[in-house]
């Protein structure tokens, strides 16, 4: 179930420990960590603030490097100590804040990855934009600039950016989080459908618990800095989901068991002085 | 910095739409607001006190200036006492003189300014180079560099477009190093992600993300050139508006020094606009973002 029938994009996190600044003041950020993500999963990343998560995600995507462990995509590594990750088009990231360009129209912004890779003609790019704008239902504003949508059509616009690209892993680092309650469910509806269509995997990170078990195949609790891995939870509720998930009893079984999981460490986190939490 | 593209025609007669209806609703609410009356009573109230202290009641300290009455006569005037009005080409020459000179040192400026000021930016490297230059540099007033600009250039004309150069080049370069700077890294971690080679980020990256900068520098820089360009004049020239101002206190011809400080407001709010004109299209996605 959790896997999707693809066969690329797994990912393999070995023993990795990252130490920011290690001369100076030594942050120990991640604390030998390992995870295995198969190809086609949903993984889904939850944990105390400030617990490594981002680390983790900017290692795979190849914004820093690692102090030791290493990281392999479809079993060849792209990220040991020696040598970070470069950034590419088969692992795209779709950040917190948004970063589409703001100077671009919305096709524009889309057809950027096959244009400079070389992949397609500018044409050929339109065309298969289009495509996938039209699956999402975004179509009507592809002559838009970004400034003119709202956050949610964004969001949705980041994630055609990225699927019309040949990729094997979509990174998201809490891209709903600042968003309302009702703008957010329409976003998860929106990622599920992205998901069953594509088969790729997905690496998501939140602080919602809720949206966790909703979209993820298997929910992994970080434990507060230095980070490791504490819990990996399988969410055995089949695909296609839908808002009646959020009604059944195996959703609040597993609910219960990563709330617990979590509080754990954000009693830790709080007792460590740390304010915010998961 | 749009990707080239052919769009399709309908879309574009849609968006030239939207833009001039725009434009249109734009002043419609403008006409209805209170700012354009305002603005007339404002200037009324200017020429009413000018033309009060100097030919009405001559107040003290004002009764040497030359008021709007006999300015605005001058001005107009087919046959002028002094030699200076709109039916006297040598008014145009001047004006035209001084353009040039303008029209030559911010071209020259902007021409290596923004290259220089967009690689300052992206090549860290570069910046460590020349950026203690540029900042010990730029603080000095405009004036100092009267000497040594005419000893480099003694020509007296090279000497003057030297000087206006000098402080548009500045300010372009300075800006748009700021414009560079002031995009937001995830912008440059997202074209990375999306396999951009470095020119892909130079040139989708770099050039547009700093665009509103560069057109900001680009305004100082129009307005010091022309700060520096009537001072350079004023010292040293045979022609402009700064020089015609300079020569009629010599000559004692007042009239004509007020005409030429109008005539300089006028072209230097019409060059400022003009660069506006030019950054509005570059920057669509500007334009749209603040248009109802
Ligand atoms: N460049 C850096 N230098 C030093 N410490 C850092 C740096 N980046 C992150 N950290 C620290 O590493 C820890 C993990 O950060 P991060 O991965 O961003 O946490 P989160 O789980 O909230 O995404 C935090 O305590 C943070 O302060
Ligand atoms: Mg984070």
């Amino acid at each position: 179930m959790s896997n999707n029938g693809s066969t690329v994009g797994s990912v393999s996190i070995r023993n990795v420990t990252k130490i920011f600044d290690p001369e100076g003041a030594h942050v120990l950020a991640l604390d030998n960590c390992s995870l295995e993500i198969p190809a086609g999963e949903f993984c889904v990343i939850v944990g105390p603030s400030g617990c490594g998560k981002t680390t983790l995600l900017n290692a795979i995507a190849g914004f820093h490097g690692i102090s030791s462990g290493e990281i392999s995509l479809d079993g060849v590594p792209i990220c040991t100590p020696e040598k970070m990750a470069e950034p590419g088009a088969d692992r795209i990231v779709v950040f917190q804040n948004g970063a589409l360009f703001p100077w671009y129209t919305v096709m524009e912004n889309v057809i950027y990855g096959p244009v400079v890779q070389g992949k397609m003609t500018e044409a050929e790019a339109r065309q298969a934009a289009g495509k996938i704008l039209g699956e999402m239902g975004l179509q009507g504003i592809a002559n838009c600039y970004i400034n003119e949508i709202s956050s949610g059509m964004r969001r949705r616009v980041e994630i055609a950016r990225a699927m019309v690209n040949d990729l094997k892993i979509l990174l998201m680092d809490e891209p709903y989080r600042a968003m309302d309650a009702l703008t957010k469910s329409v976003m998860h509806k929106h990622l599920l459908d992205v998901y069953d269509r594509a088969h790729k995997t997905i690496f998501f990170i939140t602080h919602d618990l809720e949206e966790a078990i909703y979209l993820g195949s298997r929910v992994v609790v970080m434990t507060t800095r230095p980070g490791r891995i504490k819990k990996v939870i399988d969410v055995d509720i089949p695909r296609p989901r839908d808002l009646q998930v959020l009604a059944s009893e195996r959703y609040r079984e597993l609910k219960m068991e990563v709330l617990e999981a979590v509080q754990e460490e954000a009693r830790k986190a709080f007792e460590a002085g740390e304010r915010e939490f998961a | 910095m749009q990707i080239p593209s052919a769009k399709p025609k309908g879309d574009a007669v849609l968006a030239e739409i939207t833009n001039f209806e725009a434009m249109a609703f734009r002043l419609k609410q403008w006409i209805k607001s209170p700012r354009p009356y305002l603005m007339v009573a404002g200037l009324l109230l200017f020429l009413a006190v000018w033309y009060m202290t100097t030919e009405l009641f001559k107040l003290p300290r004002f009764e040497k200036l030359p008021g709007p009455v006999a300015v605005i006569r001058e001005w107009l005037s087919e046959d002028p006492s002094y030699g200076i009005s709109i039916y006297v080409s040598e008014y145009y020459l001047h004006i035209i003189k001084s353009m040039m000179r303008v029209f030559e040192a911010f071209g020259l400026a902007t021409l290596l300014g923004v290259p220089l000021g967009l690689f300052m930016g992206w090549k860290k490297v570069f910046r460590d180079y020349t950026f203690p230059i540029d900042e010990t540099l730029r603080p000095i007033p405009m004036l100092a560099w009267v000497p040594l600009a005419i000893l480099m250039w003694p020509a007296r004309e090279a000497a003057i477009v030297y000087l206006t150069f000098l402080a548009a080049f500045f300010a372009t370069t300075l800006n748009t190093l700021l414009g560079v700077e002031s995009i937001d890294e995830v912008y440059f971690r997202a074209a990375r992600c999306l396999g951009s080679k470095p020119r892909h980020i130079f040139f989708r990256v770099v050039v547009p993300g700093a665009l509103p900068y560069i057109f900001t520098g680009l305004q100082i820089s129009m307005g010091v050139a022309w700060f520096s360009l009537v001072a350079g004049e004023m010292l040293a020239g045979e022609y402009g508006l700064g020089y015609l101002i300079w020569n009629s206190f010599v000559m004692v011809q007042y009239p004509i020094i007020v005409i030429a400080m109008v005539t300089l407001g006028f072209i230097g709010w019409a060059s400022s606009a003009a660069i506006r004109f030019v950054g509005a299209l570059l920057m669509k996605w500007k334009v749209r973002e603040v248009s109802p």
